[in-house]
């Protein structure tokens, strides 16, 4: 690929919108050339800066920040959700304030233990797989426009089964998989999943891998660009990195 | 439900609120446009599928608010001010001379934008406000692409097109602002 033709894919490079081959043949041509590897960056510092221009961030003390604080917000309740807030807004806020048990739960988890709690929930089959399928052709296709980035495993793993899931309001792609006669869990999600789980993502942004035990099994869990990645099981964490580091 | 439809919008609410600001301009209307997005999100949570974005679902009740508001007003600014055929054939692309200017707006990105960042703004402003919501609901907003085409019903092709529009005229706009501000030259006018 040449430089100007690379350079005409600024746009859906941008937008992580870039797939199959044009993608590769992007990626082969930035790590060639500095020069555009460079201008891509100027590019997408640019990009953010143009988008603070037309939509400035909020000053986080002027505005409410709870929900509850939007619709209790002095001033002026309009006229056409009058009735609305009265027969749903009140159950927002109390709610807000009463969140059920697997609310509260899941809120106060961090991700580590959440994906911990759903490995084990494989284990004892309560996560079951949507489908069966053991090879990478049966997971993109099983994934394939349900999740906006992709889901990949190394070829030596042993996959058994897929499952949609979610979590923190996002997608998230669970393979149910084996290694040497032990259950590991895949997770793939995009990145922004983390929104939920503030606990770990500065650690993640920085490029560091989160590690977790709890009893037998421990979890990895790493962000490679747009794509969290995590692997769960009661085996060595070296093998849990191994199948993150390949799934890339 | 209520507590879970709260837990998954505390997230995504300060990225609703900028966006809603930036769409809708107006402070108080924009937090009205906020709140009836809010309130019909939570009428049809039961329809949110599990395994789905909830920050697509919620957005995508926002950009109908804010269109379906705007819309009066634009059928209104359309008449009054006829559609500048000129200014809607400008060229796609960058000229050979703008991209000499670009050049040299990427060396120091931040300085040119602290003193040309309202003039982009009004640029954008001036787009039609589907374009708007378009760039802010994948930029702001963080959908894919795939998802502003689902949520506002037009195809991916529009999106990707609009998206690329937007950034070209965001930047003509700038370079040309700086140029005329003595902030960039070409190198044969120095």
């Amino acid at each position: 690929m040449k430089c100007h033709e690379a350079r005409r894919l600024l746009s859906p490079y941008l937008d992580s919108e870039l797939l199959g081959q044009e993608a590769f043949e992007v990626s082969r041509h930035l790590e060639q050339c500095p020069e555009c590897e460079q201008r891509f960056e100027a590019e997408a510092r640019l990009e953010a800066l143009l988008v603070e221009a037309v939509a400035p961030p909020l000053d986080a003390d002027a505005e409410p920040q709870s929900l509850a604080g939007l619709v209790t917000r002095r001033g002026r309740p309009r006229r056409t959700i009058v009735s609305m807030l009265v027969a749903a807004v009140v159950g927002l806020v109390v709610g807000a304030w009463f969140w059920s048990a697997q609310d509260d739960r899941e809120t106060r988890e961090t991700l580590a233990a959440s994906l911990l709690r759903m490995h084990g929930a494989v284990l004892d089959g309560t996560e079951r797989p949507h489908a069966s399928t053991s090879d990478r052709a049966g997971v993109e296709a099983f994934f394939a426009g349900k999740l906006d980035v992709e889901v990949s495993c190394p070829g030596w793993l042993d996959v058994r089964g897929v499952r949609l899931c979610a979590l923190g309001g996002e997608p998230l792609a669970l393979l149910f998989a084996r290694d040497g006669g032990r259950d590991v869990s895949v997770f793939t999600a995009s990145r922004r999943l983390l929104d939920a789980f503030p606990a770990e993502r500065e650690a993640l942004v920085r490029g560091e891998t989160v590690t977790r035990t709890a009893g037998a099994s421990r979890v990895v869990i790493a962000l490679h660009g747009p794509v969290v990645a995590a692997a769960a099981g009661a085996v060595d964490e070296g093998l849990l990195l191994r199948v993150l580091e390949e799934s890339e | 439900m209520s507590g879970r439809f709260t837990r998954l919008l505390e997230p995504v609410l300060p990225d609703l609120r900028r966006w809603s600001a930036a769409v809708v301009r107006d402070r108080a209307e924009a937090e009205d446009v906020l709140q009836e997005a809010l309130m019909k999100a939570y009428r049809d949570f039961t329809r949110y599928s599990e395994g789905t974005s909830f920050r697509a679902f919620v957005f995508t009740y926002a950009a109908h608010e804010a269109l379906n508001r705007n819309r009066a007003a634009l059928r209104r600014r359309e008449r009054e001010a006829p559609v500048d055929v000129a200014a809607v054939e400008e060229p796609a692309a960058f000229m050979a001379f703008e991209e000499m200017l670009h050049d040299e707006v990427l060396r120091d990105p931040r300085s040119v934008l602290a003193a040309c960042g309202d003039e982009v703004r009004a640029a954008f402003l001036e787009m039609r406000v589907v374009d708007q919501v378009i760039f802010l609901l994948r930029s702001v907003g963080g959908l894919s692409c795939r998802e502003v085409s689902s949520a506002l019903e037009v195809p991916l092709g529009t999106v990707l097109g609009t998206l690329y529009r937007v950034r070209v005229r965001l930047r003509r706009r700038l370079l040309h602002v700086a140029k005329e501000r003595g902030l960039v030259a070409r190198k044969d006018e120095r």
